[in-house]
Order: C-alpha cells, then sequence, then structure tokens
C-alpha cells in the first residue's frame, strides 16, 4: 500500500486484491455475547460473594451485635470479611469498566453509575442470602462433598472469635445458661444485671442466639444476648417480649 | 451506479452486502470532512494523510458491526476520535491520560437556546483561528458540534462520555473562546 498516494485509490485497491476484507457478522456477535457473559458471570460472582459475606456474618453472630450499641458496632467493622468485600469492589469496578463499553454506561457520569450499581448488587447479594443456598452449601462443606468451595466454608464459617459467640441453648444454670456453639463446643453463659437484651429475653432450650461478651476458656460473660435466626427463616420478632425466661434470674433490662 | 442522494446509511447497507463502489462513494463523501476533522488535532499533514487511510480500512474492516437503522456519520467519527486519540497519547502520553472530574459527576446544563443557531457560522470562524489555545477535550466537543453539526447525545457516543460531560465541556469550551476572542478582537471582527 502507498500510504503517501491518494487516499480512496490506496483502499480500494487494497479492497479488490483482498488485503483487506470485512470482519464477519458473528466476529461482532461472538464479541458482544462474550461481553454479556463476562457482565453476567460478575453480577453472578459478586451477588455470590456480597451473599456469602452477610451468611458468614450470620453464621459467626456478627450480623447481630450491632444491636449491643457503640461496642457492637465497633466490634462488627472490626469482623467484617474484608477480604470479601475487597473482592467485591474490585469485581464492582471492573464490572462499571465493562458497563461503560455500552451506551447505557458511558452516556452516564461515573459516580452515580458506580454508587447506582453497587446500591443495586448489595440489595441483590442481600435477597440471595435470604434463600437456602449457603445454608446447603456450608452443611456440604462440614460433611466435605463441596469439592472447590469447600475449603472456603469451613475457612470463614468456622473460625473462632473473642467477644462474639452464636450457638443454641441447651439447657439452663443457676446463674445463666448452657449453650452450644456452631463448633459444637459447650460453653457456659454467665448472665448479670448489666447483661443487655435489646430484643428482650424469650429463650428457650433449642432457641438460636448470639452472646456478646468476652470467654475465658468454656465460659463467657454476658455483655449483651440477642436472638438470631437464619437469613431465610420467617420471622417472628415479637415473640420475644411476651415473657421472660424461666430460668433468667435477673429482669431483662 | 450510485444515486447522489442515497444516504450514508443505505450505501454502508449496501457495502455490508458487499457492493465495494458503495465504499468508494462512502470515503468521497467523508474524506474531506475526516481530513478536516484531522487537522483540528494534529498539524503534521502526513499524518492526517496516514490516519485518514487507517480510519477508512478499519471502518471497511468493522462495516458489519454498524447497524443501519442509526446515523453513519457518528459511528465513522467513533473510529476517527479513536485513531486520532491514541496517535495523541503516543506523542504526549501524560497529557491524554490525565484524570478527568467532569466525567465523574453529574452536572446540570443550559438547555441550548434558538438564537445561538444563529451564532454558529461567527463559532465556526472564531474556532477556526483560536482552536489550537483550546485544550484537546474542550476542542473536539466544539469542532464535532459546530463544524461536524452533531447533537450532544452524537457527541457523547463518539467520545464516550456522559451527556452531561459533553454540555459542560461545549459551555467551558466556548467561555474560553470568548476570553481568547476578548483578549483579541481581532480574531471575531478581522
Amino acid at each position: 500500500m502507498d500510504k503517501h498516494g491518494p487516499i480512496k485509490e490506496n483502499v480500494l485497491a487494497d479492497i479488490a486484491r483482498g488485503k483487506i476484507a470485512m470482519r464477519p457478522r458473528w466476529h461482532f456477535a461472538l464479541r458482544t455475547a462474550l461481553g454479556v457473559m463476562g457482565a453476567t458471570l460478575l453480577v453472578g460472582g459478586v451477588l455470590y460473594l456480597i451473599s456469602f459475606a452477610v451468611f458468614i456474618l450470620h453464621q459467626t453472630g456478627v450480623w447481630f451485635v450491632p444491636v449491643f450499641g457503640s461496642r457492637g458496632w465497633y466490634e462488627f467493622f472490626a469482623r467484617l470479611p474484608w477480604l470479601l468485600i475487597a473482592c467485591s469492589l474490585l469485581f464492582v469496578a471492573i464490572l462499571e469498566i465493562l458497563v461503560r463499553h455500552f451506551a447505557f454506561g458511558w452516556r452516564r457520569t461515573v459516580l452515580p453509575s458506580l454508587i447506582g450499581l453497587t446500591i443495586a448488587l448489595v440489595a441483590g447479594g442481600l435477597l440471595v442470602a435470604q434463600t437456602p443456598l449457603h445454608d446447603a452449601m456450608f452443611r456440604s462443606a462440614r460433611e466435605r462433598k463441596l469439592p472447590v468451595a469447600g475449603q472456603m466454608y469451613r475457612a470463614f464459617g468456622s473460625g473462632r472469635l473473642e467477644r462474639v459467640h452464636r450457638g443454641v441453648i441447651v439447657e439452663d444454670a443457676d446463674d445463666g445458661f448452657i449453650m452450644r456453639d456452631r463448633r459444637d463446643e459447650i460453653l457456659h453463659v454467665i448472665l448479670s444485671p448489666e447483661t443487655n437484651f435489646p430484643h428482650g429475653a424469650d429463650f428457650g432450650d433449642d432457641d438460636t442466639i448470639v452472646v456478646f461478651g468476652s470467654r475465658e476458656d468454656h465460659t463467657i460473660r454476658a455483655i449483651g444476648i440477642t436472638a438470631a435466626r437464619n437469613m431465610h427463616d420467617i420471622p417472628a420478632p415479637r415473640r420475644y417480649m411476651r415473657r421472660t425466661h424461666p430460668f433468667l434470674p435477673f429482669a431483662p433490662r | 451506479m450510485t444515486a447522489p442522494d442515497t444516504s450514508d446509511e443505505d450505501l454502508a447497507g449496501r457495502v455490508q452486502q458487499g457492493a465495494r463502489d458503495a465504499f468508494g462513494v462512502l470515503m468521497d463523501r467523508y474524506e474531506p470532512r475526516i481530513l478536516r476533522y484531522g487537522r483540528k488535532f494534529l498539524s503534521d499533514t502526513e499524518d492526517i494523510k496516514d490516519l485518514t487511510q487507517e480510519i477508512f480500512i478499519k471502518a471497511y474492516v468493522n462495516i458489519r458491526s454498524f447497524d443501519a437503522e442509526r446515523r453513519f456519520s457518528p459511528w465513522l467519527y467513533r473510529i476517527a476520535h479513536n485513531a486520532f486519540i491514541n496517535h495523541m497519547r503516543k506523542k504526549s502520553p501524560l497529557r491524554i491520560f490525565s484524570f478527568d472530574l467532569d466525567a465523574l459527576m453529574p452536572h446540570a446544563t443550559a438547555p441550548r437556546r434558538a438564537d445561538q443557531d444563529a451564532d454558529t457560522a461567527d463559532m465556526r470562524r472564531i474556532l477556526d483561528t483560536a482552536l489550537s489555545s483550546l485544550d484537546a477535550k474542550y476542542r473536539e466537543p466544539l469542532v464535532l458540534h459546530y463544524f461536524e453539526e452533531m447533537n450532544y447525545r452524537e457527541i457523547a457516543d463518539i467520545m464516550r462520555l456522559p451527556l452531561s460531560t459533553v454540555g459542560v465541556r461545549l459551555a467551558r469550551g466556548k467561555a474560553m473562546l470568548s476570553k481568547v476572542v476578548g483578549a483579541d478582537k481581532t480574531i471575531l471582527y478581522g
């Protein structure tokens, strides 16, 4: 090709000689399909990560501790799964870049688009967390039936926290009750007049609760106790306010 | 044989079907415009010609990605924009890669008034003379709007920018030109 000759003649001559050829339609269809598939995978990935983070927070009991005030909020932020959050943010950023290749993406300014996308994905992640998906996967992971993600579920779901303890009430005790946590450890929970029951104290055997307080060996001095329920359980919020638990030695605050 | 009133979109559709002569007609129509567009960014005539040739080659190679339901010119100018911007990036990477706050936040833009259209001829004259004093990011939307007669949406699609950012850049570009003109009245009044 003569780069400095007449432009039209050069281009048309190259077309005639077959040096330049049109790309077939399927090339562009494939590119669009790959873009859409990539975006779908990213959306799925972010929804999975957000819902998994919420599931982990439920499993560990951290999700419930903000009800205990400033100390609860501090614990909540300190125990957030930051690795999952960082991965989710990275995915959202990649998704935003991908979306900006389409007209509906670039016609909007970056910040509102990014905020809108984040809100939509967090809401979607919370909805996915309402399903029994992670519960089922977690059970499979514990039974060693989940080959790829099993390690991740076991690593995130069974770590021990110093001040947040989720478990099931097994029986009452003179100064509190006995609880079995999610690692099948038996723990003695000691109540005091200072123990906070933000949602009432209507607890009984087999109820799942979250105890906020420091642990020494197998004893927890409870700063606060609240009911824990799985995301996909139908809530029964007022039940806890109706009566005082029979073995509760103090009136709830 | 192609009728002179055949639309660009019809011609592009024919090229997609394999009619090479239709691509020649499109080149006749757009070669001077793309050369003019290139001159608003670059000064080296040979560079502009080489890039224009590349633009038409890319247009032909990718013509089947063009949707004949839409206007042909913004599609071609998008290819041209990429070619010229990439060339400028190679020449001065720092200036072109600078972070742009305009595209980050939404902006309120004033709607275009009818009497503003009457100023187009004046604006073209000012642009022709004072364009080099403007930064490329303000220069391009002004060129597309006043010389190539693109609307906000088409400019947004060519530059891959939010609509409000196009409005802001046009307004700022015009304000900058007014300053230049204010400083040098000979531009406007000869």
